[in-house]
C-alpha cells in the first residue's frame, strides 16, 4: 500500500515536470509581444528590447526551463510577469477559492444525485421517467446562463447573497457560504444531470445482480440491503465521474468566476494565458496537476477501501 | 461499528480542508464598524495594476490605484486645469527649456520623511532611468537640478509643452525615497497622499484597500474613511456590483447606460476615446495604395459614422474627422464635419489615383472591438471598391499587433489629451509609439518644430494648423468622438475628470 502511493507519488512529479515543459514551450512560441503588453501602448522600440532582455526572453528556450525548473525544486516558483507578487502567493489567493467553488459543487450535486438516482432506481416507473426528465433539464441549461438569470434575482432583486465576489473562510463562515451559494448552485445543475444518471444506472445494475436477489431471500431487511451491499457496489462507477466532475471544475468554472468576480485559479490561468504571463501559467498548470494527482489518489484509496478486490497489496 | 469510524474520517477530511482553506484566505470586505462616521469609497475597476510602484504606472483607468497614496507635484483639477499640490508653483524658461517647481513646505511621507527637493529628484531620476510604460513622459528631461531644499529646476533637451500635465499623472507621483530600494516597493507603497495601503486588507488582484492618512495636509481632498477597489473584467459583473450595492463607482459601455438607468443607477459622462480606423502607412510602405491621399481620403468619404455612432455606440457621441478633443488648443470646430458621408465622392477620389477597381485592405480585429464593426466597415468600404480582409487576432495580442508594423492600418480608440502636444507626441511626430511606420513630411516637420518653438498661446494657432494638416491629408479616419459613461451609486456623488475615462479619487464625495 505504502509503495503503491510512492509510485503515485513519483509518477505525479513526473507528469507536473512534462506537464510544466510543454506549457513552458507553448508558451515561449507565443512570447513575441509580451514586453508591449507589459510596458503599454506608449513603450518605446528601446523599452521594449530591454524588457526582453531582463525577462530573459533573449535566451535559449532550455536555459528558461531549467531556470525555472531550479527555482521550482526549491519552492520559488518565480514572480509574476505582470504583477509583481510572486506566483506562490498569487495562487495561493487563488486556489481557496476554486476549491471552495469545486468541493461545494462536488458536495451537492452528489448529494442531490444519490438522492435522486437511487430514487429513479428503487421505484423506477414514472417517478424515474419525471426525475430523468427533470435532471437532463438541467444539462439544458448552461451554468453561466442559469448565474446570470439568478444574479439578478436572487442577489439584486431580494439582497439574499452578494452579487459578486468571495470571502474567504477564515474571516466569516456565513460569508463564505452566502458567497458560494450562487455559483456552487449554477455549476452544481448541470452536474447532477450526468451524476444523477450514473448512480441510477449504477444501483440499477447492482440490484439485478444475482446476489441482491439472496440476500433478499436470506431475509436481510430492504434499508440493509440497499445501504451495506447495492450502494457499497454502486459507488465505484459514482466516484470515478465525480471525480472527473472536480477535475474539469478546477478549470472549467472560469465564465462562473466571471460572472460572480470571484479571484479563482481558472480566471488568472486564462487571464494570465492571454497576455503571456508564463510564470504564473507555468504555476497555476503545476498546482492543477498536484491538485488532479491528489484527487486521483484519494479516489483510488476510498474505492479500495469500499472494494476489497481493487485493493492492491 | 464501522459507521461511527467511517464518520469520524469524513470529520477529519472536512477539517484539514477548512483549515487548509482559511489558512490560504486573502482579506477581504468588512462593512465599517459605523458606516454613518466612517464612509468607505467602494470602486469597480477594469483594470488591475501590474505594480504600484510609480514607475511602473499607467494614466486613465490605473490612476484611481495611485492617487489615494501618492501626491502628485502638480494636480488635475476636474476641468483639467493645473492646481499646485507638492509644488506650489512652476515656472517655464523662456525657451522652453527648463521648468522650475517650488515646492510646498511641511509635507511629510507617512513613513515619517519630508518631502524635500532631493526627494523630488530622486523620484524623477527613478522614474525616467526605470523604463515603465511611461518613462517617455519625461523622455525631455535631461536633468534635474535641486537649486534649494524647496526648489527643483528640471533641464530639458527639447521644450515640452505636456510635461506640467504629465506631472499631474505618473511621472508625477511622489513617494519615499526610504522605498526606493524596498524590496516591497512595488506591492507596499509609500507616498504623501490621502490615503495609506492597508496590505492586511488587500489580496492582489481581487481587492486593494486604502485608509485614512491621519496627518494629511489638504483636509478638503479626505473625504472617506477608507477607499477599496475592486479590479472587475466583466462589465456585467460590476454593474452588478453596483446595483446590488456592493460597489459606488464603476467604468462602463454605451450598452449598458438604458439598463444602468432603468436600474436608478446614475449615469455620468465625460468626453472619452475618438474611435476610426488609423491608417497608419501614410508613406505606403506596406500598402502603397494608403501611401496616396486621396485613397485615405476616400477611405474618410466612405464611411456613414452617422449609421455607426447609432448602433455601435448608441448615439452617445459625436461625429468628428478630427482627432484633437473640444478642450485641447489644437481643436478646430469646423474639423468635426470635414469628410461627410459621400460614397460618390469616395470612388472618385479613388479613380483618381488609378484605383478605380478597388484594392483589398488588411486590418486586424479581436473580440474587443463590437461585434457589430467589422461587418458594418467591411459592407461600407466594398461599396466604394475597397475589399476589408479581416485578421482576427486573440484580444490580448490586438494592440501589440497593431503597433507591429504589419497592418498598414487598423480600428483604433484613443484618449483624447486635454493637452494637444500629448496627442501629437503619441501619434504624430516621427518616433511617436503610434507612428508606427514613422511618417513625416515636411510639412508636419515644420509645423511640429514651431509648435516647440512658441510660447503657450501662439502655440495653439501651429496646433490647429497642425491638425488641419493631418485632416486634410487624411493622416486618420475619425468617426467619432464617444461620450464615456461612468456609473455611481446612491451614497456618492462625483465630478467627471476631463481627459480621463474615470474620475479622478479627490472627485468623489459621501452624498448628503
Amino acid at each position: 500500500m505504502i509503495s503503491y502511493i510512492f509510485r503515485r507519488i513519483g509518477s505525479g512529479i513526473a507528469l507536473v515536470a512534462a506537464a510544466s515543459f510543454i506549457v513552458f514551450a507553448l508558451m515561449l512560441a507565443n512570447s513575441e509581444h509580451v514586453a508591449r503588453n507589459i510596458l503599454g501602448d506608449q513603450a518605446s522600440v528601446e523599452q521594449l528590447a530591454a524588457k526582453q532582455a531582463e525577462l530573459g526572453l533573449n535566451d535559449p528556450m532550455i536555459l528558461q526551463y531549467l531556470h525555472w525548473l531550479l527555482g521550482a525544486v526549491q519552492g520559488d516558483l518565480g514572480q509574476s510577469w505582470f504583477n509583481a507578487e510572486s506566483v506562490s502567493y498569487l495562487l495561493a489567493t487563488r486556489v481557496p477559492v476554486t476549491l471552495s467553488i469545486a468541493v461545494g459543487t462536488v458536495i451537492i450535486s452528489t448529494v442531490i444525485s444519490v438522492v435522486v438516482g437511487i430514487v429513479a432506481a428503487l421505484y423506477r416507473g414514472w417517478l424515474d421517467k419525471l426525475l430523468q426528465v427533470v435532471s437532463v433539464a438541467g444539462l439544458v441549461f448552461p451554468g453561466f446562463w442559469l448565474a446570470l438569470v439568478l444574479v439578478v434575482k436572487v442577489s439584486i432583486d431580494w439582497g439574499l447573497v452578494p452579487a459578486t465576489g468571495y470571502t474567504p473562510f477564515g474571516e466569516s463562515l456565513s460569508g463564505w457560504l452566502l458567497s458560494l451559494t450562487l455559483p456552487v448552485f449554477s455549476l452544481a445543475i448541470g452536474a447532477v444531470a450526468g451524476l444523477s444518471q450514473q448512480v441510477r444506472s449504477a444501483t440499477i445494475a447492482v440490484l439485478e445482480m444475482d446476489y441482491v436477489r439472496t440476500l433478499r431471500s436470506r431475509g436481510l431487511s430492504e434499508a440493509s440491503v440497499l445501504f451495506r451491499h447495492v450502494l457499497r457496489n454502486a459507488a465505484p462507477p459514482t466516484l470515478t465521474v465525480m471525480s472527473l466532475n472536480f477535475i474539469a471544475l478546477m478549470s472549467g468554472a472560469v465564465m462562473i468566476e466571471r460572472v460572480f468576480a470571484l479571484p479563482g485559479l481558472g480566471s488568472i490561468a486564462v487571464d494570465a494565458t492571454g497576455v503571456g504571463d508564463i510564470p504564473i501559467v507555468v504555476g497555476a498548470v503545476v498546482i492543477s496537476v498536484v491538485i488532479v494527482v491528489i484527487v486521483n489518489l484519494l479516489i483510488d484509496l476510498i474505492n479500495g477501501w469500499l472494494n476489497p478486490k481493487v485493493r492492491l497489496s | 461499528m464501522k459507521a461511527p469510524k467511517r464518520a469520524y474520517r469524513v470529520l477529519a477530511l472536512a477539517a484539514t480542508a477548512a483549515i487548509f482553506l482559511s489558512g490560504c484566505g486573502g482579506a477581504n470586505d468588512k462593512p465599517a464598524a459605523n458606516p454613518s462616521e466612517d464612509a468607505v469609497l467602494t470602486l469597480a475597476s477594469g483594470v488591475e495594476p501590474q505594480s504600484l510602484d510609480p514607475a511602473m504606472s499607467r494614466e486613465a483607468q490605473f490612476v484611481q490605484y495611485f492617487q489615494p497614496v501618492f501626491d502628485t507635484l502638480i494636480r488635475r483639477d476636474s476641468n483639467g486645469d493645473l492646481q499646485p499640490m507638492l509644488a506650489t508653483k512652476w515656472d517655464i524658461a523662456k525657451d522652453g527649456k527648463a521648468l522650475t517647481l517650488t515646492l510646498r513646505e511641511g509635507v511629510k511621507f507617512t513613513d515619517g520623511g519630508d518631502v524635500t527637493a532631493e526627494a523630488v529628484k530622486g523620484n524623477l531620476d527613478r522614474f525616467k532611468a526605470a523604463g515603465g510604460p511611461l518613462a517617455g513622459a519625461l523622455g525631455a528631461v535631461e536633468s534635474v537640478d535641486v537649486l534649494d531644499p524647496a526648489t527643483v529646476k528640471l533641464n530639458l533637451s527639447t521644450p515640452d509643452p505636456a510635461l506640467p500635465y504629465a506631472l499631474g499623472g505618473p511621472s508625477g507621483y511622489i513617494q519615499s525615497p526610504a522605498n526606493f530600494d524596498a524590496a516591497t516597493v512595488d506591492t507596499q507603497p509609500v507616498g504623501s497622499g490621502p490615503y495609506e495601503l492597508d496590505r492586511s486588507a488587500t489580496t492582489p488582484g481581487s481587492q486593494y484597500t486604502f485608509v485614512k492618512n491621519e496627518d494629511y495636509w489638504d483636509k478638503d481632498l479626505v473625504k472617506f474613511a477608507k477607499i477599496v477597489i475592486k479590479p472587475i473584467k466583466d462589465e456585467n459583473a460590476r454593474f452588478n456590483a453596483v446595483r446590488s450595492g456592493q460597489a459606488d463607482g464603476m467604468i462602463a459601455t454605451a450598452k449598458t447606460v438604458k439598463a444602468a438607468e432603468s436600474a436608478g443607477v446614475t449615469v455620468k459622462m465625460v468626453p472619452g476615446d475618438w474611435q476610426g480606423l488609423t491608417l497608419l502607412d501614410r508613406a505606403g510602405k506596406l500598402s502603397p495604395e494608403l501611401g496616396k491621399v486621396e485613397v485615405r481620403q476616400a477611405i474618410n468619404y466612405a464611411i456613414d459614422k452617422d449609421a455607426i455612432l447609432k448602433n455601435v455606440a448608441q448615439g452617445f457621441g459625436k461625429t468628428t474627422s478630427q482627432v484633437f478633443g473640444p478642450s485641447s488648443s489644437a481643436f478646430v470646430e469646423s474639423l468635426d464635419g470635414a469628410y461627410s458621408y459621400d460614397v460618390d465622392k469616395a470612388k472618385a477620389l479613388l479613380k483618381e489615383a488609378g484605383l478605380a477597381n478597388g484594392f483589398t485592405l488588411k486590418m486586424p480585429t479581436s473580440s474587443d472591438m463590437d461585434p457589430a464593426l467589422a461587418p458594418a466597415i467591411k459592407d461600407q468600404l466594398a461599396k466604394v471598391g475597397i475589399t476589408v480582409d479581416w485578421v482576427d487576432i486573440p484580444s490580448a495580442q490586438y494592440q501589440p499587433e497593431q503597433q507591429s508594423g504589419t497592418y498598414a492600418a487598423a480600428f483604433t480608440a484613443f484618449g483624447q489629451p486635454v493637452v494637444a502636444w500629448s496627442a501629437v507626441n503619441s501619434m504624430v511626430t516621427e518616433n511617436a509609439p503610434w507612428n508606427v511606420f514613422h511618417s513625416s513630411t515636411p510639412e508636419t516637420k515644420t509645423l511640429i518644430a514651431d509648435v516647440l518653438a512658441s510660447d503657450e498661446d501662439a502655440a495653439g494657432a501651429k496646433l490647429a494648423e497642425l491638425n488641419k494638416y493631418l485632416v486634410d491629408n487624411a493622416w486618420f479616419a475619425p468617426w467619432y468622438r464617444i461620450d464615456q459613461p461612468y456609473f455611481i451609486s446612491k451614497n456618492v456623488t462625483v465630478t467627471v475628470q476631463n481627459g480621463q475615462p474615470v474620475p479622478s479619487i479627490y472627485n468623489f464625495a459621501p452624498a448628503k
